[in-house]
């Protein structure tokens, strides 16, 4: 199957000398179609600056990120983030929703910021899916923690792309509800053949990806397939 | 209550917020800084207008001492000397007035004086000395000049003095001189104390036993009280404490000292200034404070939770605000100063014509620094409220909205819509900030209409109908004893009218007669006289002997005009035709109507009506009306009579009654390219050949005016310049807060797919609308608000008249719409500096 998501001696430092943090030291990994991959790791160990390397949000000092079989950082910044909003749903830790727009607009955001149609039978099935339909036409403060990171899911699929990039998705959420949005994003990506790369730093719910990967200094310390079939 | 020594710790807590922030302290002290700045500028702009009133005033009274005793003896001298409350006693000794000829234009007073009264009375030599041998005098430069001396040391002096009512000349050496003061009543010249004992011994009878009228020989003690608080009280104590009888004494009172003098408008002025800024300051530093809380609302939930009480948590707060006063108050204070010192020469000279004198009063920076404090500190209110009010729990998961709006139904989303939604966040700050940019729009081009709606033809109209009058000086002299009504001697006619390029000569001729009333007139003037509307006027007491004299005899005195033709084109008739030919054959006469305010009016005759004017006791004529018209205010005698009545004859008919004489006022125009030249020849006519006529030109009038528009457009243009100050400052400080303070929002949506130029047109939009807004507001409501405001400060001047425009507002508008795009767009570009995974994790 085809590589979607590709590192290539991906390195990020902070700072310069003594001070210098090697935040991503040489990372290389590559993400198949349809994957859903956990990348664990203590806090510092480089993980999310992992992540927003793969999303395009910040850029490496040195090393490439593939998005499929794409150099993104050759893009511009207004050229970057158009190719994210196409390719790459985020859904982050503390959901970031857009406090004065309600749940369906907060939804399709990106789209519109496309100016697109929007695909109303696709987002209906999402929103359902999601369990938002009585929440449409509220504000995200009217929410809860789990159906505000329903909703950053929903957002994040909206604009059906290849890849979701999850940043502790259930970090602010209790254990139940945990569960339950892991589901979901799971449920969602075979739904609709996305692969999914989540941030995580709770084993149990990185046990529910396909594929861990275990970051270590900004280094991939190990990586495993369910079930001991290894990859590199 | 248990006293806990917590003072450390909360000082430890603030300073180090305070420095973990510096940036955002930054702006909080440009804040205090700017109002301090304000505040300083204007108080030492007033308190330097103050002050250079002061010193004119002075001037005009000749001298800056408190307050003192005229005419006294040594006696009464040495009884108050002593005084303990009293410092820096000095006299002079009244000698005389010069009464030279060639000093028959100033009034010229020789006296003896102390040093320190030479000084206080600004009589002390700036070349020379003060005379100290007999024959020495020294005296201001206006008398040199008059007498035609040089200004030289050692001149010979010789002056007529009326001294003790007999004229006495003495010739002095110039030993000293002065320049003189053209703005001081009397021009003073010194003498020695030998010839004060010499020619005005000192008198030791006391003055109120004289009969009043001589002064010489007599003393004038002046002296400073400790403070210039209530100089009258302090007076009367004076006098009590010296045991005076204050009935009997003369004690004078410097009215330069007396707040007296204080208009209202200048107070009233002062006092939207420093509400304006004290507004502007708060709004302001309370945003910045506002925000600090809420960025920092986390870290107080946080001190809460750790056992801080909420009066402390108040502390924490405000002792960083006073903190940043310590230091943005001492530099706002001394560049406030300067700023003021660079100003005032720049409004003096368009307010007034005084010189410019400088206040270092410390009442200016008492007064800036206490109201830019009061500033911060009711600007503090609401923050410090907030902080002591955080509630731990929800603190932690606080963000700043204040939209609690239930939901809302799903609309299409574009930067455009997002911007206005984003406007919706916080009401107050978009009322506040199109509230201040609106007012200052509304006052600008309130400032316009009353500038350009003064109307020169109006303000002239009671003033000057032609280019130049002349007249009598006693005319315009209105101190002048006796008013001489035939002025305008034959020799300047002649030369008026060979001179090139006059034009349009009109002659006015006056005469008083006593005038019987007929049985048909006295009818009309009798329901005059009984209207319920002129009652007020025909039952003033101080006329009613008058009033009652025309009652019972039917006879009053009225005034009778004769005009030429072009004197006669400035009149406009009310009732009838005024036709000049007609008028000319010496048949017809012009009568007036009575008005007290200008609404009413009642005719004296109509036409058609005969009346009989008296020219002697022997000589009358019958005369039938022509019109009815009034002669205009600027060619008129401008005196009032009993009854206001008063006919208009042709020159000649009006020659050949009352017999030759000259005409009362002459006025004529100037060709375009001769005006400067007539203008010239008149002036120099007026004060060399012939002193005793004065002329008026329509230059004079036009400075006049000039001025009134400029005091208007200074002052109004000042206001709005720092309104619209306010509202910027406001704008650019809501914007860039607000880009700071969704920083990690924008960082999101730009994670999820808003590029850089939605976000920025998003935020243009905002701005946007904050300038469309205040466009809208200043052309509806503004309009209404505006015309009030017009009619509060100029609707009641005759010289004024409103005329709808919002001009200002459109020629603001491109500024306006280009700051509100601009700043945004400078903002954002500053908080992209930092990369989006910076600012998303600002948070966590």
């Amino acid at each position: 199957m085809q590589n979607i998501l590709e590192t290539k001696e991906l390195r990020k430092y902070y700072g310069t000398g003594a001070n210098q943090v090697r935040a991503l030291d040489g990372v290389s990994l590559s993400v198949r179609q349809g994957e859903f991959v956990a990348v664990v790791g203590t806090s510092g160990s480089g993980k999310s600056t992992l992540l927003h390397m793969l999303g395009g949000l910040d850029r490496p000092t040195a090393g490439k990120v593939f998005v499929d079989g794409k150099d993104i950082f050759s893009l511009k910044d207004d050229a970057l983030c158009i190719f994210r909003r196409r390719k790459i749903g985020f859904v982050f830790q503390s959901y970031n929703l857009v406090p004065v727009l309600n749940v369906e607009e907060n939804i399709t955001l990106p789209i519109e910021l496309d100016g697109n149609r929007i695909d109303r039978d696709f987002i209906r099935e999402i929103v359902g899916l999601l369990g938002l339909e009585q929440k449409l036409n509220s504000l995200p403060a009217e929410l809860s923690g789990g159906q505000q990171q329903r909703v950053a899911i929903a957002r994040a699929l909206a604009t059906k792309p290849a890849i979701i990039l999850a940043d502790e998705p259930t970090g602010n959420l209790d254990s139940a509800t945990s569960q339950d949005v892991l589901s979901l994003l799971k449920v969602t990506g075979d739904q609709f053949g996305q692969t999914i790369v989540m941030i995580t730093h709770n084993e149990e719910i990185a046990q529910t990806a396909d594929r861990i990967i275990r970051i270590e200094d900004g280094r991939i310390a190990g990586a495993g397939y369910k079930g001991g079939d290894h990859h590199a | 209550m248990r006293k806990v020594k917590n003072k450390k710790v909360i000082r430890k807590l603030s300073s180090r917020i305070l420095s973990a922030r510096r940036s955002k302290n930054l702006i909080g002290l440009a804040a205090i800084l700017l109002t301090t700045i304000l505040f300083t500028t204007v108080f030492s702009v007033c308190g330097n207008l103050l002050r250079s009133q002061t010193e004119s005033t002075f001037r005009q009274v000749g001298g800056n001492a408190q307050a003192g005793f005229k005419n006294f003896t040594m006696a009464e001298y040495d009884q108050m000397k002593d005084d303990p409350r009293i410092r820096d006693v000095s006299y002079n000794i009244f000698v005389g007035n010069a009464v030279n000829p060639e000093l028959n234009k100033i009034q010229t007073e020789v006296r003896y004086y102390e040093p320190l009264n030479a000084r206080q009375s600004f009589a002390y030599p700036t070349n020379g000395k003060l005379p100290e041998a007999r024959d020495e005098i020294a005296m201001s430069t206006l008398i040199l000049d008059a007498l035609g001396i040089p200004h030289e040391l050692g001149q010979k002096v010789t002056l007529d003095l009326n001294i003790h009512n007999e004229v006495r000349t003495d010739t002095f050496t110039l030993c000293g001189f002065w320049e003189g003061d053209p703005v001081m009543m009397a021009q003073e010249a010194a003498v020695s104390k030998a010839y004060v004992d010499l020619a005005a011994p000192l008198e030791t009878t006391p003055y109120y036993e004289t009969d009043g009228t001589d002064f010489s020989g007599y003393m004038n003690v002046s002296f400073d009280f400790p403070t210039s608080f209530d100089i009258e009280g302090q007076m009367e104590d004076l006098v009590q404490r010296c045991g005076f009888d204050g009935s009997l004494i003369s004690p004078s009172v410097n009215w330069a000292y007396s707040f007296s003098s204080i208009d209202w408008t200048t107070v009233s002025i002062l006092a939207i200034l420093i509400f304006l800024i004290m507004l502007s300051g708060y709004l302001i530093i309370y945003n910045i404070f506002y925000l600090n809380i809420f960025s920092d609302i986390r870290f107080y939930g946080l001190l809460k939770t750790v056992g801080t009480t909420g009066r402390q948590l108040k502390k924490i707060v405000r002792r960083q605000a006073w903190t940043l006063c310590l230091f943005g108050v001492p530099a706002g204070l001394a560049a406030g100063w300067v700023f003021g010192r660079l100003l005032t020469p720049v409004i003096t000279s368009m307010l007034t014509s005084t010189d410019v004198y400088y206040s270092v009063n410390p009442l200016i920076f008492l007064g800036s620094a206490l109201f830019t404090v009061l500033t911060v500190y009711i600007s503090c209110i609401r923050p410090c409220r907030i902080a002591a009010k955080v509630s731990p729990v929800e603190a932690v998961r606080f963000t700043e909205k204040s939209v609690r709006k239930k939901s809302r139904k799903t609309r299409k989303t574009t930067p455009l819509s997002m911007a206005r939604a984003n406007l919706g966040r916080n009401k107050r700050k978009l009322v506040l900030v199109v509230l201040s940019l609106s007012l200052s729009l509304i006052l600008l081009n309130s400032v316009y209409t009353i500038v350009t709606g003064f109307d020169m033809d109006k303000y002239l109209a009671d003033k000057l109908l032609t280019d130049f009058e002349v007249s009598s000086a006693s005319i315009y002299n209105f101190s002048s004893p006796e008013t001489d009504y035939a002025g305008v001697t034959k020799d300047f006619q002649k030369e008026l009218s060979s001179q090139k390029g006059v034009t349009d000569i009109g002659n006015i001729y006056l005469a008083e007669t006593v005038h019987n009333y007929s049985d048909a007139e006295w009818k009309t003037v009798e329901q005059i006289m009984d209207a319920p509307e002129n009652s007020e006027y025909f039952s003033d007491p101080i006329m009613e002997e008058a009033f009652d004299y025309v009652r019972t005899s039917h006879r009053t005195n009225v005034d009778v005009y004769g005009v030429n033709e072009n004197a006669a084109r400035y009149i406009t008739p009310e009732d009838g035709t005024f036709d000049w030919e007609k008028f000319k054959s010496g048949d017809y006469v012009l009568a007036n109507t009575f008005s007290l305010d200008g609404e009413t009016s009642t005719p004296f005759l109509e036409p058609g009506d005969e009346v009989t004017i008296e020219f002697s006791d022997t000589v009358s004529k019958k005369y039938t009306v022509l019109a009815v018209a009034q002669m205009p205010t600027a060619l008129s005698s401008q005196r009032y009579g009993l009854m206001e009545e008063e006919f208009i004859l042709p020159d000649t008919e009006f020659l050949a009654q009352f017999g030759a004489r000259q005409p009362m006022k002459t006025v004529f125009n100037a060709e375009d390219d001769c005006q400067a030249e007539v203008e010239t020849w008149l002036e120099d006519y007026c004060t060399k050949v012939n002193p005793d006529m004065d002329c008026r030109t329509k230059a004079d009038y036009q400075q006049e005016f000039n001025n009134l528009k400029q005091t208007y457009a200074v002052t109004g243009g000042i206001l709005s310049i720092i309104l619209a100050l306010i509202g910027l400052l406001n704008f650019i400080n809501v914007t860039a807060t607000s880009i700071l303070s969704r920083r990690q929002e924008l960082a999101m949506m730009e994670s999820v797919g808003m590029t850089g130029t939605q976000q920025r047109r998003m935020l243009q939009w905002e701005g946007l609308y904050y300038a469309l807004l205040s466009l809208l507001i200043s052309c509806t409501a503004g309009v209404g608000a505006g015309y009030a405001l017009v009619q509060a400060f100029a609707g009641q001047m005759d010289v004024f008249t409103w005329r709808f425009t919002l001009l200002p507002v459109a020629i603001c508008t491109p500024f306006l719409i280009a700051i509100s795009l601009a700043v945004p767009a400078i903002c954002y570009a500053n908080a992209r500096k930092q990369s989006v995974v910076e600012r998303l994790r600002v948070t966590e």
